[in-house]
Formats: structure tokens, C-alpha cells, sequence
């Protein structure tokens, strides 16, 4: 709450001050009349009381001017609420890449879990996300409606949990009988990348890749193609792995298309993941996305203005009554 | 330098009647029961009177000559006490000023007693200190003491006549006529006590000038208290129906109060607010104190 006017208010309120002091009423004392024992008055209880009534109707009195006075003050001053918006974390993407190929299925409910959570820690971000197979699906496309988002996770979730029964189920849309293979890794990640949206903005793009890279069949896109095109869009790739004892060769080559992009590779096993993903995500972004904040003034002047108006309304009734 | 003196004197003549001023002669005369005329009584002749002294329309009516007694004169002595504290710089209930009001009065009393051929002194003061002057039969004397009257407009010490009356009591020995010039300063049981111990010596007469009514006064005037001239006294509030009858009702116990205090210790009392009444309430007072308390 601040005062936009500040400096009206304040030379108003002194040239108030100087009206009342310069046309306030002189002190009669030459012409006044001089009487002696004002005892026999003063000491009188209906002349205290009359006077007590007098001086607390004059204090109300001079109470309701000021007030009156100080709310149209406030009301001319402009009172404002300044909002600064930071619209940094809006120009951050996330897709959300998610292999459903029969090698993953059994890890696809947790990875889907642990994705609501990581939704969960984003603020501002749009999100997307893309399933594939031997094709890729957008399961729903970058937005910031979390709400939508975390539906169409959990129903996703519980799709992969009960096999298809209930829920969504992905495992047919993204392997039509028409294309051959499965898990093409290169193809999914070309169509997750391909599935940003304002490609003229100069946005901050990262791709959560989860996939355990178990290539079968022959795609279009080598993932070695696939992640040039990554680093052409200018699009990080987290990848995110299930768990393994060794570090296998798949892993690495994950490893070294996050590494190329600017990235990097998780195991899904530890517990300390999502956070780590979340952190990654956002002191980059940070730096990469600098804030071009921007002020908005939403004017308050309904409280200073309505007493104000009353408060005038109190000094004629006040001053009628005074009069009469 | 007479200045004071001229005016009463004036005011004197012009505004009374002939017939009035010589009553007040007659009046203050009278005040001294029984001392006052030069005639005593009659007794029989003895050789060696003064045969002008022979009352020969008395020794007509009796056998043996008579001859008139006269009192030796006496110079009797008129006190004036006035109250001259800062309460009398103000406004009496007519609107006219209390000092010079009070000065009239003085003046007036102390003409009679000088043209009586009597001492005229003047004791007066405020609270803190009492001034005595010299006695004496002279106009410029009056007219001295009167001006003295005037010379302390503007003091700020606060009244009390009972001082003044004390020092009487205690510095005074023969009989005087004091003439005690007050204002509506409530007379409390000190006061009473003094009176009394004062009544039991000389004859004393008291006027009262009556101060302005608070409750009536014009709208327009600044009124404030003499001892608090930056003060103002709030016309709206002292003019309030409910405060002004108040005051009405405690004034008139107070009034009451006072006069039925004096008529208890026998003094001749007497109200006045304006210059106009001045000749007939003194009239009046002096054919009271000579008719005697009722």
C-alpha cells in the first residue's frame, strides 16, 4: 500500500494548516468584558456539565473534520496496492517424455508417480507431456493448468497400473500395427522436442527423459541424430533411468545426450531424485531466463473516498446543530 | 486637581432634587444618635449664664428662666472602607465600571461629612495589604483620597474586606462612622465575626455593589474573569436555560444570604449596580440606619 501522490497530500495538508492559521479567529481581549467572581459560575455542577457536554461535542466535532480532512487527503494522495510481477518461471517448458514400450511398462506407474511429484514442486512452469512407443502421443500439450495436468497423470498412472482396465491406456495408441519395432528412443525423443510450442520465443526448454533406452527395431532418428536436433532446438534433456546395478551401456549413452545438451542423467532409484531434478531445472533456468519484470497499480480509493463523503455529511449535520 | 470630586458633586446637584439634597444633609446628620444636633436640652438658669443663651419663648411658658444646653460639637469621623483588589476593574450588573462606582459613593458619603465638618479617612486595599490614610475635614482631601481610589485600578492582588475591617478592629479606638463599600464577595463566618466585633464600636454601614450576572450577558461581549484576563467565559454554555436558572437560584441564596447576614448584626445595607441610583439608595441607607435595624 503506498501513497502515489505522497508530495500533493503533504502540500495541501500544509496549506491547510496555513488557511486555519491565518483566517483563525483573533483573541478578544481589549474589547473584551471583565467580570469578577466567575466563581459564582464555574463552580456551579450544571455549568461543569454543560461544559464537559461542549467540550466533548467540540472534540467530536474536530475529530470528524480531521478525519474527514486526513481520509480526502489520503483519497487525493492515491492510494495504490504496487504489484510487481516477475514473469521469469513463465518462460520455462518442461515435456515430460515418457517411454510406455513393454521394457518399461513395469516401471511406467512409478515414473508417472514420481512426475505428479515433481509437477508438485513447479510454480509457474508450463508442462507437457508425450508418451511414445513405436510412435509418439502427446498426452497433453504444454500448459500451466496444473490442476489438468495432475488429472491426466494420475489417470495415466493408474492406467499403467491395472494394465489398461481402467484409466488411460497408452500401450495400443503408441504402437499402431502399421509401424514396425518398439521403443524408438530417437523417434521419441525428435517427437518430444518437436512438440515445444512458440518456437519464436526465446523460451528455456528441457525434456525430463524417461526411458531405459532399450532400442528394438529401426528408427528414423538415431538418438545420436535425435539429440543433435536437441542441441540445435537449444532443448536440455534430463533423462531419468530406472534403476540398474551397473552402469550399462544404454545408461551411458543416455548420460552423454544429457551431457551434449547441456542436461543430465538421473537413476529413478534414489529418493533424493525429484528434488535434485526440480533444482536442476530451475537454478539453470534461472540463469538462462532473466525476469523482465513489470509493475501493476491497482488503485484503492473506495475506503478514503466513502469516509470522506460521510464524514462531510457528519460536519454540516454537526455544524447545523452547532448553529442552532 | 479636584477633578473627582467636581464630578460627584456635580452629579450631586444636578440630578438630585433640592428637597433630596438637603434631606441627605438632614440624613447623614442624623446618624449619630443623639450627638448629631447642636441643641441638647433645656435647664434652668443659673447667674452667670449667657443671657442669649435665654430660650425666652420656653420662659414664657414655665415660671423660672431657661436657658438652651448646647452639645459641644464633636468632630465625628467618616470611615470609608473600600475594596480596591483587581475585582473592582470589572463590570457591575448594569454594565458600568465597579471602581469608579465605587468611587462615586465614597465621594458622595465623604462630600456629606466634609460639608458636616467632620474628618473623612479612607482605608482600602486588597487581600495581601491594607492602606490607612491620614484623617481630615478638607475637599482636597476627599478628592486625595478618592484619586488614591483610582490609582490602584490595575493591581492584580485579589480582594478580601475583611482585612480591611480587621485593621480597623485592631488600630482603631474611638467611634466612627464606617461606610464599608464591597462587592458580592460571599461573606463567610470570618467576615461575620469581624462585622460584629466592628458593630459593637462604630456605626457601620454597608453598600454592596452588585457584580454582573453572569447568566445575562450579551452575547456579543468577550467576557473573561479579572484575575484571568486571557481566559475566556463561554457566553453559549453560561447562557444555557438549565445552567442559567441554576445560577439564578444560587445567586439569589447568596443575595438573600448577605442581607439577611447584615440585618442579623444590625447594618444598614444597601445594593446598587448604576451611577443613577447612587443619591437614592444612599438616601436610603442612612434613613435605614437611623430608623434602625428591623
Amino acid at each position: 500500500m503506498v501513497l502515489m501522490f505522497w508530495w500533493l497530500a503533504l502540500i495541501l495538508l500544509v496549506l491547510g494548516g496555513a488557511a486555519v492559521f491565518y483566517f483563525r479567529r483573533p483573541r478578544g481581549t481589549a474589547s473584551s468584558l471583565a467580570v469578577a467572581h466567575s466563581g459564582r459560575m464555574t463552580s456551579l455542577p450544571s455549568f461543569r456539565r454543560a461544559m464537559r457536554a461542549k467540550l466533548i461535542t467540540t472534540a467530536a466535532f474536530l475529530g470528524v473534520i480531521v478525519l474527514t480532512g486526513l481520509s480526502t487527503l489520503v483519497g487525493i494522495a492515491r492510494p495504490a496496492w504496487i504489484e510487481t510481477v516477475n514473469p521469469e518461471k513463465k518462460l520455462r517448458d518442461v515435456m515430460l517424455c515418457l517411454d510406455v514400450s513393454g521394457s518399461m511398462l513395469g516401471y511406467d506407474a512409478d515414473l508417472l508417480e514420481a512426475y505428479q511429484e515433481l509437477v508438485d514442486r513447479f510454480d509457474g512452469e508450463r508442462i507437457g507431456m508425450t508418451v511414445f512407443n513405436s510412435t509418439a502421443v502427446s498426452a497433453f500439450p504444454l500448459t500451466d493448468d496444473y490442476d489438468m495436468v495432475q488429472n491426466y497423470l494420475a489417470e495415466a498412472e493408474e492406467g499403467f497400473r491395472t494394465w489398461g482396465s481402467e484409466g488411460t491406456d497408452y500401450s495400443w495408441s503408441t504402437s499402431p500395427p502399421n509401424i514396425g519395432g518398439s521403443s524408438l528412443i530417437g523417434d521419441g525423443l525428435v517427437s518430444c522436442i518437436d512438440n515445444f510450442d512458440r518456437q519464436d520465443e526465446d523460451r528455456s526448454r528441457s525434456v525430463v527423459f524417461a526411458t531405459d533406452n532399450m532400442l528394438a527395431g529401426d528408427p528414423l532418428f538415431e538418438l545420436d541424430e535425435a539429440t543433435n536436433i536437441a542441441v540445435d532446438s537449444k532443448v536440455r534433456v534430463y533423462s531419468l533411468s530406472p534403476p540398474s546395478v551397473l552402469t550399462n551401456t544404454q545408461t551411458k549413452e543416455l548420460k552423454s545426450v544429457s551431457d551434449r545438451t547441456g542436461g543430465k542423467q538421473f537413476d529413478m532409484g534414489s529418493s533424493s531424485t525429484i528434488d535434485r531434478i526440480v533444482a536442476e531445472i530451475q537454478s539453470q533456468e534461472a540463469e538462462n531466463t532473466p525476469g523482465r519484470s513489470y509493475t501493476i497499480v491497482h488503485d484503492m480509493p473506495a475506503v478514503p473516498l466513502v469516509i470522506a463523503v460521510f464524514g462531510l455529511a457528519g460536519v454540516f449535520v454537526l455544524a447545523w446543530r452547532t448553529k442552532s | 486637581m479636584t477633578a473627582l470630586l467636581n464630578r460627584i458633586k456635580a452629579r450631586m446637584t444636578i440630578h438630585a432634587h433640592r428637597r433630596t439634597r438637603r434631606l441627605l444633609d438632614g440624613d447623614y446628620s442624623s446618624v449619630f444618635h443623639g450627638h448629631s444636633l447642636d441643641f441638647d436640652d433645656l435647664r434652668d438658669y443659673i447667674p452667670g449664664d449667657e443671657i442669649r443663651d435665654i430660650d425666652w419663648k420656653a420662659t414664657a411658658r414655665h415660671s423660672s428662666p431657661l436657658v438652651k444646653r448646647y452639645v459641644a460639637h464633636r468632630r465625628h469621623i467618616l470611615a470609608l472602607v473600600v475594596d480596591t483588589s483587581c475585582n473592582f476593574d470589572a463590570v457591575t450588573s448594569a454594565g458600568v465600571d465597579k471602581r469608579q462606582l465605587a468611587i462615586l459613593m465614597a465621594g458622595m458619603a465623604g462630600y456629606l461629612a466634609v460639608r458636616h465638618g467632620d474628618d473623612v479617612m479612607l482605608i482600602h486595599g486588597n487581600a495581601q495589604r491594607t492602606t490607612a490614610s491620614r484623617r481630615k475635614g478638607s475637599e482636597a482631601h476627599l478628592e486625595h483620597l478618592l484619586q488614591q481610589i483610582l490609582a490602584e485600578a490595575g493591581t492584580e492582588a485579589d480582594g478580601s474586606i475583611n482585612e480591611q475591617l480587621q485593621w480597623i478592629a485592631s488600630h482603631i479606638n474611638h467611634r466612627m462612622l464606617v461606610v464599608v463599600i464591597s462587592d458580592q464577595a460571599p461573606l463567610g463566618p470570618k467576615e461575620e465575626a469581624t462585622i460584629k466585633r466592628l458593630r459593637a464600636q462604630h456605626e457601620v454601614l454597608w453598600i454592596t455593589i452588585t457584580d454582573a450576572n453572569l447568566a445575562e450577558l450579551p452575547t456579543a461581549s468577550v467576557p473573561h474573569d479579572v484575575s484571568r484576563p486571557s481566559v475566556g467565559l463561554p457566553t453559549s454554555v453560561m447562557a444555557n436555560p438549565r445552567v442559567r436558572a441554576e445560577f439564578l437560584a444560587a445567586e439569589a441564596g447568596r443575595r438573600q444570604f448577605r442581607i439577611d447576614l447584615l440585618a442579623k448584626l444590625g447594618i444598614s445595607h444597601t445594593e446598587i449596580a448604576h451611577p443613577n441610583q447612587a443619591l437614592d439608595n444612599l438616601h436610603t441607607l442612612l434613613l435605614r440606619h437611623r430608623r434602625g435595624p428591623r
